[in-house]
């Protein structure tokens, strides 16, 4: 069974994802595509956190990925545990949303911003490269810092060209709360100024590389639909800590 | 490749050339010659003495033309003719060098002529007898170039010659300095050691025969059983599919004895076609180890009472489902698991429940595995409160928690851990010596001596040592031991060392 929406495309419903019910508007999108052929998104990433998360604990999500992770997280953390969901396009950030409220999760939260150094508005497209033409849009930017949580573990940063900008905006949180921090790298150009950043708050970086494909996925699915593609990722904890990753390049 | 012949230039370039010896010969010949002839220009002060010495001259030279007649050994044959020793000249040519002799008289023409006609007569002897060896063929001087030739792609036929040089035939005779043959002393510390039995079949275990039948099919290679008799462990040590299945045939003809071994292989059979299991591919693994633990529920199910220790007996197939998960799934899994043990007052199920959360721990990272090990150290000390063997077991645990976590802090920071985890293993290790606890203690020692200084850590080495050779005594865990004692020789012998070091810090 499927729909159709607006723009004539048709996409099914909802999908039955590991974690969850799941849709996504576009299937331009890898997030999309893998939720849609294996039922999960970006599993080994998920494997890595699942070991560091806890009950209990706040989360902080910058790029929403149609809620695939927040799926999860949600469950991780628990009742006593909040799961925050920044996504400054709109069509995403309402299909998150509705992902969000289809699974129940009443212990996430979503917030329409990008996250960046300071308070105003901007075009998306100068803010990082929009994938179409015509899909340009006015965002409304927040600091992390203006959000006031009460705790957070870890801050988890999906979008490119936004790590500097974040961090430069979160000061103050993460000097009080000291969380992980994993973010996926925008490239070459930028990994080094990227790097520089964290470390410049006094923590330790590690190198992650997770495949895209997981050959145990949750459809059972032997195509691989992004061969070789790997995520450029990093994972950091404060230098002052007991945080070990020796089997991690340390970077 | 090319053919190669035995006649081929490499052998022509080793081989002496045939006239190599003949300017050296001539020139003894004219020596030989031209010293009676020098002789016979001198003075003659005595007829007798002259002819004395002119006989013992034509000795020497007859001597020397026999020496050179002979063949000449390989060695000298083929050095250059430049480099051969000139021939020393006899006292009778030096004497005839001098020139105070050069005086003659008219006797001594006569013996001149006598002795120059004589001793042309003998070169032209020589000449003649030279040129006539000439002619004959020359025997092949022996060469090593066939023993670096190419063999031949297609068969060549080989002189029988050629043949005996490629195949020496080589005997061997027994001499007085041969060294003697090693004699082998099995297993040395015997003396020191006591040896272990995992479980023996007098033991409060029960299952007489189905223990018996068990090591019997093990042999050395495994699987073991381990730890306590009643309720023991599957360790699969250097067993193969094919001693599992053995093992599980024994195991299933006892499934519905009513006895104690009944109830054994019930205890067992689990963990068992667990390891069986691990032997398939993923995904069949997986369907698998979903069907054992199905099959042992019924099996429960249509037993005539319960078995407080059902539960645990699951806990290695859970386990092994749980590790074939991926992400949050597998999170998930180990907190329903950890629920449905937490609260156990049965010691047995109490152990299983410490288990569960060792892996949960092992699968976590930083402080989520930190609060892991701290619900696992509170139930093993609830298991300290148990008599016997699950005291010591309880130790064990506890000693292993502080192995873990000093391993989830930087070197030096987890000493106090280790130094703690040390002192519970040896406690265990007094109230219940195996050699899993050993091999515990050896790798809580070995760790410990890496965060010491280097003249601490020596004397840990030591400790190390002795653990890891008391556990390499059980074939359950040789070869873990044997991975440690490695990994404690290789961290003694980086240390900086002393120039004269004590014997006790000597491993």
């Amino acid at each position: 069974m499927s729909t159709k929406s607006p723009t004539g495309q048709a996409t099914p419903p909802f999908w039955s994802t590991r974690y969850g019910i799941a849709t996504t508007v576009a299937l331009d999108n890898a997030a999309a595509r893998s939720l849609q052929a294996y039922g999960e998104w970006a599993e080994q990433e998920t494997t890595l956190l699942s070991a560091l998360l806890d009950e209990g604990q706040t989360v902080l999500e910058f790029g929403g990925d149609f809620a695939a992770h927040a799926l999860w997280m949600s469950q991780v953390v628990g009742p006593l545990g909040q799961v925050h969901l920044a996504e400054p396009r709109r069509i995403r950030f309402q299909q998150a949303c509705a992902n969000v409220a289809i699974n129940g999760l009443d212990n996430v939260f979503t917030h329409p911003v990008w996250l960046g150094r300071g308070k105003g508005q901007a075009s998306l497209a100068s803010l990082t490269p929009v994938g179409r033409a015509g899909t340009d849009e006015k965002v409304r930017i927040a600091t992390v810092d203006s959000l006031r949580l009460d705790a957070l573990h870890l801050l988890k940063i999906n979008l490119s060209h936004a790590l500097v900008d974040t961090l430069a905006g979160a000061g103050e949180t993460i000097r009080t709360h000291r969380p992980l921090i994993y973010a996926r790298l925008t490239g070459l150009d930028e990994a080094q100024s990227e790097v520089e950043a964290i470390k410049a708050l006094g923590y330790r970086v590690w190198s992650h590389v997770p495949y895209l494909y997981n050959a145990d996925n949750h459809s059972g699915s032997d195509v691989n639909i992004f061969p070789g593609v790997v995520q450029q990722n990093v994972i950091a904890a404060p230098a002052d800590g007991h945080f070990e990753f020796a089997e991690r390049l340390e970077l | 490749m090319a053919c190669h012949s035995t006649q081929g230039s490499s052998l022509k370039v080793s081989s002496p050339p045939p006239e190599k010896g003949h300017p050296a010969l001539l020139r003894l010949v004219l020596v030989a010659a031209l010293a009676p002839t020098l002789v016979g220009c001198t003075d003659a002060p005595d007829h007798e003495a002259e002819r004395t010495r002119r006989a013992r001259q034509m000795r020497d030279v007859a001597r020397m033309l026999d020496a050179m007649e002979s063949p000449a050994p390989p060695v000298v044959a083929s050095q250059p003719v430049a480099t051969n020793p000139r021939v020393a000249p006899s006292p009778a040519a030096r004497e005839a060098a001098t020139p105070e002799r050069h005086v003659a008289s008219a006797p001594a023409w006569r013996w001149s002529f006598l002795a120059g006609s004589g001793g042309l007569a003998t070169l032209f002897a020589v000449i003649v007898r030279r040129r006539r060896r000439s002619r004959a063929p020359v025997a092949e001087a022996p060469s090593v170039a066939p023993f670096f030739a190419e063999p031949p792609a297609s068969p060549v036929a080989v002189e029988p010659s050629a043949r005996r040089a490629l195949n020496p035939t080589w005997v061997y005779r027994k001499t007085s300095y041969e060294t003697p043959g090693l004699r082998m002393i099995p297993s040395a510390v015997d003396l020191l050691v006591p040896t272990y039995e995992p479980v023996s079949p007098e033991s409060d275990a029960g299952g007489t025969y189905l223990l018996a039948f068990l090591a019997d099919a093990a042999g050395d290679h495994g699987p073991f059983l381990v730890g306590d008799t009643r309720f023991p462990r599957l360790r699969r040590a250097d067993a193969t599919t094919t001693h599992l299945l053995a093992w599980r045939e024994i195991l299933d003809a006892q499934l519905d004895d009513d006895g104690d071994d009944g109830r054994l292989a019930r205890w067992i059979l689990p963990s068992l076609e667990t390891e069986l299991a691990n032997d398939l591919p993923h995904r069949e693994a997986a369907s698998r180890l979903a069907a054992i633990e199905d099959e042992a529920r019924a099996r429960q199910a249509r037993a005539a009472h319960a078995e407080p220790s059902f539960a645990a007996s699951l806990v290695p197939v859970r386990l092994a489902r749980i590790a074939r998960m991926s992400g949050a799934t597998r999170l998930f899994a180990l907190r329903a698991l950890a629920a449905e043990s937490a609260g156990a007052t049965d010691p047995c199920l109490l152990d299983a429940h410490i288990e569960v959360l060792l892996a949960w721990s092992s699968w976590s990272l930083a402080a989520t595995a930190s609060a892991r090990l701290d619900d696992a150290d509170a139930a093993a000390c609830t298991l300290a409160t148990f008599d016997g063997a699950w005291s010591a077991r309880a130790r064990h645990r506890r000693g292993d928690i502080r192995i873990r976590r000093a391993a989830l802090r930087r070197a030096t920071d987890g000493l106090d851990d280790l130094d703690e985890a040390q002192r519970l293993l040896d406690e265990a290790y007094e109230r219940m010596p195996d050699a899993e606890t050993a091999l515990l203690a050896a790798r809580a020692a070995e760790r410990r001596a890496r965060c010491l200084p280097p003249e601490e850590a020596a004397s840990i080495c030591s400790d190390a040592l002795v653990h890891a050779f008391l556990a390499e005594q059980h074939p359950a865990w040789r070869r873990d031991a044997q991975a440690c004692r490695r990994d404690v020789q290789r961290l003694y012998e980086s240390l900086p060392h002393d120039p004269s070091p004590t014997n006790d810090e000597i491993p």
